[in-house]
């Protein structure tokens, strides 16, 4: 009679065992696919190919002056001879001022209308802190401490063998994250 | 011995009832779950049919610029927009020698709206004579409808127009996206068929 209760236990302690194993392992799968990243494909487009083609974009554009962009970030580089337009107080604008403010312009009402943190810089011979102008963000953090796998890179030849690099990350906003 | 049998039974009887209420929560949770993912891939979908139109716009031979034998993928010719857009117009589309060419382009496009927007420089009016608005807008492409979940995304290009300077001046502008949710079932429309 002991021996058949203690059988009867024994099989008891299995079936839990067995329910919990189940448990587990249903647990395990759960967490395993809610931890796996959703992929946000229009994110990871954006980020990879419009900084390249807004960069490109922005250095072919001619200003009203008639000079390309390309050719007043050269000069800005060099001796920043050009005038080209006015300001509001109608004095000239020289090629960097021109340059700095028609990008900023033009950045605000794409990106930034768009919802994009972004980041403009203008450099020479591919060292960053031999800036050509003010970097140029519409936060002031722009896309500091956000990883962005290829911003858009645009090299310029200049004069004496100078190379110019207009570097532009573009960044989604920390509230869009979400979208 | 009638007694124990009967609690037996019972005991039987709750065990099962347990085990199906288990087994019932732990189909809902998984329906819920499934739900969830279905949905996450839905709009995972959703977004890459989303790029792949923007994509199939930016790079649309039809409307990039061309020098000769080369063409510009990154730019736009003003005059080719405005040649494409005057046939895609909604009025043109019910005449029989237009909706061909309208139908061409639904299986890319589906049920989408691209209209490039120029940026740079404000207030001059690019081509057609002047009369074009500081901020003007071509629409290429239109089958959108008004309710549906849209998702806006945007290609910037650079856009020369042959009526101004010859085609020297080059603008900024952005080729503005707007793929709707409806383009997933509308994804199997008719085969492409020449204009």
């Amino acid at each position: 009679m002991i021996k058949l209760k203690t059988k009867k236990s024994q099989m008891e302690i299995m079936g839990i065992a067995f329910v919990v194993i189940l448990a587990v392992i249903g647990l395990m799968f759960m967490i395993k696919v809610s931890l796996n990243p959703s992929k946000k494909v229009q994110q990871e487009y954006e980020q990879s190919q419009m900084g390249q083609n807004m960069a490109a974009a922005l250095v072919k554009t001619t200003a009203e002056c008639g000079y390309d962009m390309s050719e007043l970030i050269e000069d800005c580089a060099g001796m920043d001879q050009l005038v080209c337009g006015q300001d509001d107080n109608g004095n000239d604008m020289g090629s960097c001022s021109f340059v700095s403010a028609k990008f900023n312009d033009i950045l605000a009402d794409t990106a930034g209308i768009y919802g994009y943190d972004y980041e403009l810089s203008i450099y020479r011979n591919n060292d960053e802190t031999d800036e050509v102008m003010q970097k140029l963000v519409n936060t002031p953090e722009g896309c500091a401490g956000k990883k962005i796998k290829n911003p858009g890179i645009y090299p310029l030849p200049a004069y004496s063998g100078m190379m110019i690099t207009v570097k532009l990350k573009i960044c989604t906003k920390a509230t869009n994250l979400g979208k | 011995m009638k007694k124990k049998a009967q609690i037996q039974m019972m005991e039987t009887v709750m065990v099962l009832v347990v085990f199906f209420f288990i087994i019932g929560i732990g189909l809902v949770f998984f329906g819920k779950f499934q739900q969830g993912a279905i949905k996450q891939s839905q709009t995972e979908m959703f977004e890459k049919r989303a790029v792949d139109i923007a994509l199939k716009a930016a790079y649309l031979p039809e409307l990039a610029c061309s020098h000769g034998q080369d063409i510009d993928y990154n730019c736009v010719d003003l005059g080719k927009v405005l040649a494409f857009s005057a046939n895609m117009d909604k009025q043109k589309r019910k005449d029989p020698a237009y909706s061909g060419f309208f139908q061409f382009y639904t299986s890319d496009f589906t049920t989408s709206r691209i209209v490039l927007r120029i940026i740079y420089p404000k207030g001059q009016p690019p081509g057609q004579n002047g009369d074009i608005s500081p901020y003007p807008v071509f629409t290429i492409y239109d089958n959108a409808p008004e309710m549906a979940k849209k998702m806006k995304s945007f290609v910037p290009v650079t856009v020369i127009d042959p009526l101004r300077t010859k085609g020297k001046d080059k603008l900024f502008g952005v080729l503005e996206i707007e793929a709707t949710q409806a383009l997933l079932e509308n994804a199997a429309l008719q085969p492409k068929t020449g204009p």
